[in-house]
């Protein structure tokens, strides 16, 4: 919807450019031919006078050059083909075009009679010359013919002259062939030459008034009336069409304008939405990411409520939004008064932020800041609904970048200290994360490419024999490098992976079984195994046949089990098929006796820490002989980890334990190095 | 404004398009763009007599014959007001396409003229090159006629050069002779630079009734009663060397001209040694032959 409107506006914008442009361009181009079409309509109109005058010229002189006439007639018609086929003037000036092509047919006419003109202004000029210098020549009868004949000649110069034939009508051509009736060759000529006069006078007479005031004019005029009367109209238009673009534009400057003012306030209130957290008003982590750039030596304090979770938990979301709210108040308040120039963030659900510079404020001051509020802080009973809450704090302090994560290790770190309630970070914190880091790595790599082998440790009966294996897990590196799976755990569980482990093991395993019926096998599973569907699943699926089953025993780690309903299930599922199962690392933690009893397992594994000083600790030896009185009552088998020596192993053979493990016995083998499971094939 | 002569000298230079002209100037000459392939427009303007011929009438194409029309002179042409005897062409390209269509000259359509010309592939290259244009349109043919006759002048005879200032570039017959023709009424048609081709008169004005062919008048053109035997006014440019005279091309004698025209339109018998003087000025009136006919280009 909105990327349409912004089409729509450019649209418009683009429209009203084009639109402007164009007008631009019609005006320019509507004075450029206007006045060339005034121009020439004038020009004609002068063109004409010119010929008009010619044509005078060329009556009343003698001596005449007529490609002057023939010059002005070319020019006249060039000039109206020109107009005649100028597009604008035939569009645009219709009327004005009319009467333009009324006066070029009146031109083409005129042309004609200027050319008859020429014609019989020819005779009349050759005879007026001749009977004017014929008098001298002339042979007269008598002194009256001589005066008539005067008489007749000045009545041709004064009609020449006057261009009036009134003089010529007392003229008599027979009279005057009497008064001239002596043959002589002057005398004929001077007949022949009046006949011609007479003849051709009135004819040239007529020819040149019709010319001289042929309506030409009239129609270039009335045509250049018309012309001018729509170019009035265009004129008013555009003056109409320029006071409606000005009101566009000046509307839409204003809109513009008010638009702007709108969309200032609009992105006031996005960045204050953007850039502050709503709920303590506290600037969020985007302004803290923007405000970091601009301090060259940052330095920032993170506050955490401790278990922050539980207070949601236990006492509703509405509580913890209060909680928040008054730490931020009381941070502000706290902030403004020990350090000014810092600023507080909330930086998370329950972390806030206190950006400063390094140059107004040593570490010492912060950590001394950071003890004094939480101090503070805890020494406060918020009290909300008749619940009195005690809150507790923690905090980390960063100086290097990155100032967030360092400052949240710090925080995390302090957190298992019960003590100390600020933290620093320190360069040791990060190498822990990276190291970390690229233990995440190296594992995600080994689980893709199969690098997950099992190793087979024998577990032993009194006489020495070997029972079965316990399956352990190992890290086969490209290069030949073993490692035990045992620093990955941690990181396998945090991220979720630890099933694709056991998955890994779990198919060796049954690959193991299948090929050496004679081997059973022990394997660990942890508690999130039981839980993992998949797992499940593949347990079920594969390990329930009498023939593997009945070679099977899974170990689970004692301390691990929180859930004993959901094992007991699993257990009591998996025993209908003869699976056994052994309590891996009995009597490392709080053994639950009546809770192990539950489970109905098979085994006992003793924790090796019982184990392993068992010749030198009395009070090992006790607990020991407690458990495998227990487990005897019980009727469980119990198993010895850690044998690591002559001494141990006695000891526990007369305590009387069943079975037996450790390095001083029989240490993890890969399985191509397991001599017992090819002897006995 | 006011012009004390009413004769102009021919300018040394006019203004063409030199290389239409060029092309102009072969068509000239080509007499394949005639219906029978024998007749060029230089058959009948030949530049050796002043371009025209010294035929009283001219030969067609299959011998054909314009009874009793003589060929005007093609030198000066472009300085008439209209082309022909009764001025039927308005302009140079005009007259080219009508001669070029005449029954009587060369007896071509549009059409068979850009046929034989667009098969001509040297026509076709040029025409190209000047008009932009692959196809040869008879217009194009025409334009470079015309503007080839632009160029047929013929500048600086002894008598302009007389005009142009140099009083000793005529002789004192000869100036008489202008004064004569000045005098008689001559010059009241034959003025201008061509000394002619600017009006239209009528051939023996001084007669109710003439003898002579008619041929094509101006009535022809305008079917106009009284314009029966009215002309185009010849030029009297090159006039010595450009017999024979008249629109019938009857006269062979230049004083027996002079003398004729004395009367059928001066109403006049010319006493002899005024008609000496007369043709002693118009040996004055032979220009020079025109620069683009000695150039190879």
């Amino acid at each position: 919807m909105k990327s349409f409107k912004v089409w729509i506006a450019g649209l418009i914008g683009l429209t009203v450019i084009a639109g402007v442009f164009y007008f631009n361009k019609f005006v320019k181009e509507y004075f450029v031919n206007s006045s060339d079409i005034l121009y020439k309509i004038n020009l004609l109109k002068e063109e004409e006078n010119k010929l008009n005058y010619h044509i005078l010229y060329a009556s009343l002189y003698l001596y005449y050059n007529n490609d002057l006439i023939a010059t002005d007639v070319k020019r006249i018609k060039s000039n109206i083909k020109n107009l005649e086929f100028n597009e604008f003037f035939k569009n645009h000036y219709k009327l004005s075009y009319e009467r333009f092509l009324e006066y070029k047919r009146a031109f083409l006419k005129k042309e004609d009679l200027v050319f008859e003109f020429l014609r019989y202004n020819m005779p009349v000029k050759n005879s007026f010359m001749f009977l004017g210098s014929s008098i001298p020549y002339l042979f007269f009868n008598t002194e009256k013919s001589k005066k008539e004949l005067l008489k007749i000649i000045s009545s041709v110069f004064l009609a020449k002259t006057a261009i009036d034939d009134d003089f010529l009508k007392k003229i008599n051509l027979k009279e005057v062939q009497k008064l001239l009736n002596e043959k002589n060759q002057y005398n004929i000529a001077f007949y022949r030459n009046l006949k011609i006069f007479l003849k051709y006078f009135p004819k040239y007479k007529i020819y040149l008034e019709t010319i001289l005031n042929y309506p030409t004019e009239r129609y270039l005029n009335a045509a250049l009336k018309s012309f001018l009367k729509t170019t009035k109209i265009d004129l008013r238009f555009f003056e109409l069409l320029s006071l409606l673009m000005i009101l566009f534009i000046l509307s839409v400057t204003i809109s513009l304008i008010v638009l702007i003012y709108k969309l200032e306030e609009k992105i006031k209130e996005a960045v204050f939405l953007a850039e502050y957290d709503q709920l303590t008003l506290l600037a969020n982590r985007i302004k803290f990411n923007n405000d970091l750039k601009k301090i060259k030596k940052p330095g920032l304090i993170v506050f955490n409520i401790d278990k922050f979770k539980n207070i949601n938990d236990f006492f509703g979301t509405k509580v913890g939004d209060d909680v928040l709210k008054f730490i931020a108040n009381e941070l502000v308040k706290f902030i403004e008064k020990q350090m000014p120039n810092a600023k507080v963030y909330r930086l998370g659900a329950d972390d806030f932020g206190i950006l400063f510079d390094q140059e107004n404020c040593c570490k010492e001051k912060m950590i001394q800041t950071a003890r004094e509020f939480i101090k503070y802080i805890e020494s406060k009973i918020f009290m909300q609904d008749n619940t009195e809450l005690r809150i507790s704090m923690s905090a980390g302090i960063a100086c290097e970048e990155p100032l967030l994560e360092n400052a949240d290790i710090a925080v995390k770190t302090i957190k298992k200290d019960v003590k100390e309630k600020v933290g620093v970070f320190e360069e040791e914190l990060n190498l822990f994360i990276k190291d970390n880091i690229q233990k995440s790595n190296e594992i995600k790599k080994a689980i893709e490419k199969d690098w997950i082998i099992p190793y087979f440790q024998p577990i032993f009966d009194k006489q020495l024999n070997v029972f079965k294996y316990e399956v352990l897990c190992r890290v086969k590196f490209p290069k030949g490098e073993i490692r035990s799976i045992y620093p990955y755990l941690g990181i396998l569980k945090e991220n979720k992976m630890y099933h694709f482990i056991t998955q890994k093991i779990l198919s060796h395993s049954l690959r193991i079984l299948k090929k050496y019926p004679h081997v059973s096998l022990s394997i660990n599973l942890s508690i999130e195994d039981v839980i993992n569907k998949q797992i499940k699943e593949y347990i079920f699926k594969h390990f329930v046949e009498y023939d593997i089953a009945k070679r099977v025993t899974f170990e689970i780690l004692e301390s691990d089990i929180s859930d004993y309903e959901m094992l007991e299930e699993f257990v009591r599922m998996l025993k209908k098929y003869k699976i056994e199962f052994a309590i891996d690392d009995f009597g490392s933690g709080y053994s639950n006796f009546a809770r192990v009893l539950k489970l109905d397992a098979d085994y006992l594994k003793i924790d090796g820490s019982l184990i392993k000083n068992i010749d030198k600790d009395e009070h090992s030896k006790l607990i020991v002989e407690t458990i495998v009185d227990f487990a005897k009552k019980s009727d469980m088998k119990t198993v010895a980890e850690f044998v690591h020596s002559k001494e141990v192993f006695e000891i526990t053979k007369e305590i009387g334990i069943d079975y037996f493990q450790g390095f001083y016995l029989g240490e993890p083998q890969p399985e191509e190095k397991c001599k017992f499971f090819v002897k006995n094939k | 404004m006011l012009n004390a002569q009413p004769i102009v000298p021919i300018p040394e230079h006019v203004d063409y398009n030199k290389d239409k002209a060029f092309i102009g100037k072969i068509l000239f000459f080509d007499p394949n763009i005639s219906r029978d392939g024998k007749v060029s427009c230089a058959s009948c303007h030949e530049p050796q007599f002043g371009g025209a011929d010294n035929k009283q009438f001219s030969i067609g194409v299959f011998g054909r014959i314009d009874k009793p029309m003589n060929s005007p002179p093609a030198f000066n042409a472009v300085f008439n007001y209209r082309q022909f005897w009764n001025g039927r062409a308005k302009n140079l390209q005009e007259q080219a396409r009508m001669a070029n269509q005449d029954h009587f000259e060369m007896d071509m359509t549009d059409a068979l003229l850009e046929k034989r010309v667009n098969a001509n592939p040297m026509y076709k290259k040029l025409f190209k090159n000047v008009y932009k244009s692959d196809y040869i349109t008879a217009d194009m043919v025409y334009d470079a006629i015309a503007e080839f006759e632009k160029a047929l002048i013929t500048p600086n005879s002894r008598f302009d050069k007389y005009l142009k200032g140099d009083k000793k570039a005529l002789n004192e017959e000869e100036k008489r002779g202008y004064f004569l023709f000045k005098a008689y009424g001559c010059v009241t048609c034959h003025n201008g630079v061509n000394m002619g081709g600017n009006s239209f008169q009528k051939l023996g004005v001084f007669f109710e009734k003439i003898s002579l062919p008619r041929g094509r008048d101006r009535y022809e053109v305008t079917k106009r009663e009284e314009d029966k035997y009215v002309y185009k006014v010849p030029s009297l440019r090159n006039i010595a060397v450009t017999p024979p005279y008249m629109h019938n091309g009857n006269v062979k004698n230049l004083k027996k001209a002079i003398v004729l025209m004395g009367k059928y339109n001066l109403g006049i018998d010319l006493p002899e040694k005024d008609v000496d003087a007369i043709y002693a000025f118009f040996q004055a009136l032979t220009g020079e032959m025109p620069k683009i006919l000695n150039k190879e280009r």
